[in-house]
């Protein structure tokens, strides 16, 4: 479970103060699917940043699963990004001089798990996404949405049960995003916690719960 | 894990070739500049060893005009007795010289033995030559070689006059004790009273500037009659002849040198001490030359090294932002970063070695070949692993500061990740 209470974010450039987040309280239940929505410049990349680890809030309190993860420092937020976390992003996010194998490999590296445990994990990925074919090409010799299958397929393998999806559509065309969000909703039905920024409602329509951000602060 | 880092090798190619030629280049006048000066120290240490004492109680005897060649024999002798009995000092010279010894003439072994040692100086076309370092029995009070004065005095046995004579160890197996050997020049006749043993002798060129060599494939036998009057042999012994005291007394020498000119030889004395000092001074300058350009070219290397790095890692800021976004900490993409580059570092010392060794091979006198070795393997190689080491360190603080510096958050969104 993930729960945030009164978090804020606020980023000081000088003397100047700009408020992101405001007072954000939140929770999200284990296996849910959240779509959070807003408009540009309304908070919600940040909110998912947060909820993603990749940035402390200024104030407040996140427990994720219960434990108090606010003040955890660099290293021990990289653990959590490593083992609890995933993501999922706008341009996919993928290591231009590797081949799909490579990135999907990204997050099995250094935990252990042997050459031939890695390769079994990364095939039995790519044959649910059906991007078999794909395998040892470079990204700039994928389609857009084969790439972000590469992507969803690397956020998957990491068995984190927390999938963060930013804008994972924003890149795709209409039929390719839908394709990509059954794919999202199937493993949210495994029992993967799936949460997703999106400006677009039909998109959002996939989720169990929505939620509004206008200037910082939920609606 | 191999594959994976071929593959980086593979994709990095240009940062590899630059960083690694950088590293070959400086490290290479490191070895170089560090190479020359343990030579050096080496060399002086080495030299200062040869003497009993105090260099600086230790004269030598530097010529400058010898008027009539052949009575040098009996001028010099005369000189030497004078110094010897006038002044209380202790005088002695030395020479070197490729001599035949009938006994050995067709000695199979011994020409065998001589081959590998004489190969690519001018004596592999005469193997049955022996190196004899003829000496006054005078210069054993002088130097330290495990032989005393009296070792070196003659032996009659029956009607005929022996002179001893000293093996190198190196022909232990094929010359015993108590065999004689008989000079082809005056005939003079030698009889083996011992052998040498790990002791060095003063170059065959020059006693302070070139390097002392081991006296293992050597002769050392006092000159005999004919040797010690003859004015060729003793001609040979020029600057090669030494002179000991409590105190060198400036008066004294001066008087010696004015007893020599009586006689139309014109000398002045120096102390070894001077000379070493005098052959630093010549030297020092050389030294600090190199090893100025070294730390130079170190330096700038660094900071090309530094900036490269910087510039790698602006260019894959990207990769960094995404392995940081799957869990990879900033501390393990420094320790790969310098990891790699220690790889780099040592692959290019490898080559810096082989490199270094060929060099010298290739570019050192005969005489030198030794020392170089011995200070390349044994100073500059490890002194230069040392060095690489902080030179990888020093130039990996700013692409350090920099991933450190790095914030997630403005990684994903500068790059939109």
């Amino acid at each position: 479970m993930i729960e945030l209470v009164d978090i804020s974010k606020i980023y000081k450039n000088g003397e100047q103060e700009t408020v992101a987040l405001k007072d954000v309280s939140l929770t999200i239940e284990d296996g849910e699917f959240v779509a959070i929505m807003g408009t540009s410049g309304s908070g919600k990349s940040t909110l998912l940043h947060i909820l993603g680890c990749m940035d402390k809030p200024t104030k407040g309190t996140y427990l994720l699963m219960g434990e108090d993860i606010t003040h955890f420092k660099s290293r021990q937020l990289s653990k959590i990004r490593k083992s609890k976390i995933t993501f999922v992003f706008q341009n996919f996010a993928l290591m231009e001089k590797y081949t799909a194998y490579e990135n999907i490999e990204l997050p099995l590296l250094h935990r252990g798990i042997s050459t031939r445990q890695r390769k079994k994990i990364i095939l039995d990925a790519v044959r649910q996404l059906d991007i078999e074919s794909q395998l040892y090409k470079l990204p700039k010799e994928m389609s857009g949405g084969q790439q972000q299958r590469v992507a969803l397929a690397r956020a998957l393998v990491s068995g984190a049960d927390i999938i963060l999806a930013d804008e994972p559509t924003g890149a795709l065309d209409h039929a390719t995003s839908m394709e990509l969000m059954s794919i999202l909703k199937e493993y949210n039905q495994k029992g993967k916690t799936v949460i997703i920024v999106t400006h677009d409602k039909e998109v959002a329509e996939f989720a169990d719960k929505v939620i509004r951000i206008e200037d910082g602060a939920l609606e | 894990m191999m594959s994976r880092f071929l593959n980086y090798l593979a994709r990095n190619k240009v940062q590899i070739i630059l960083v690694m030629g950088l590293s070959i280049i400086s490290l290479f006048l490191c070895v170089l500049a560090l190479t020359n000066s343990f030579v050096f120290k080496a060399q002086i240490k080495d030299l200062k060893k040869i003497f009993q004492t105090d260099t600086d109680k230790i004269g030598v005897l530097n010529f400058s005009y010898v008027k009539d060649e052949n009575r040098f024999g009996d001028d010099i002798n005369e000189i030497k007795n004078i110094i010897r009995k006038d002044y209380g000092f202790i005088c002695g010279a030395y020479t070197e010289s490729y001599i035949y010894f009938e006994e050995l003439w067709n000695n199979k072994v011994y020409l065998e033995c001589n081959e590998e040692e004489y190969k690519g100086t001018f004596y592999e076309e005469y193997l049955s030559l022996s190196d004899v370092i003829m000496v006054d029995p005078e210069m054993m009070d002088i130097v330290d070689c495990g032989i005393l004065k009296e070792d070196l005095l003659p032996i009659t046995i029956g009607d005929e006059l022996y002179y001893p004579i000293y093996v190198g160890s190196d022909f232990k197996h094929i010359i015993e004790i108590d065999d004689v050997l008989t000079s082809d020049t005056f005939g003079t006749k030698y009889i083996v009273k011992g052998y040498i043993e790990d002791t060095i002798w003063f170059s065959y060129y020059d006693p302070i500037e070139f390097p002392a060599s081991p006296m293992k494939h050597k002769f050392i036998a006092p000159f005999g009659n004919e040797e010690r009057t003859d004015s060729m042999t003793q001609l040979s012994t020029v600057n090669q002849i030494f002179i000991k005291g409590n105190v060198l007394k400036e008066s004294d020498i001066r008087q010696i040198e004015k007893l020599a000119s009586q006689k139309d030889i014109k000398i002045s004395i120096s102390t070894i001490e001077e000379k070493i000092q005098q052959f630093k001074v010549d030297n020092m300058e050389i030294m600090r030359n190199q090893y100025s350009f070294a730390i130079v070219v170190m330096i700038c290397s660094m900071i090309s090294i530094s900036s490269l790095f910087c510039a790698f890692i602006l260019m894959r800021i990207k990769e960094y932002g995404i392995r940081l976004a799957f869990g990879e900490s900033k501390e393990r993409l420094i320790c790969t970063m310098v990891g790699r580059h220690l790889v780099y570092i040592s692959i290019a010392m490898l080559i810096v070695i082989l490199f270094a060794k060929k060099y010298f091979d290739a570019t050192v006198l005969g005489e030198f070949s030794q020392l170089y070795n011995k200070s390349l393997v044994g100073y500059a190689f490890p002194i230069t692993i040392l060095v690489s080491i902080l030179y990888t360190l020093i130039s990996l603080i700013p692409p350090i500061i920099m991933i450190n510096r790095m914030e997630l958050v403005q990684l994903v969104k500068e790059e939109e990740i």
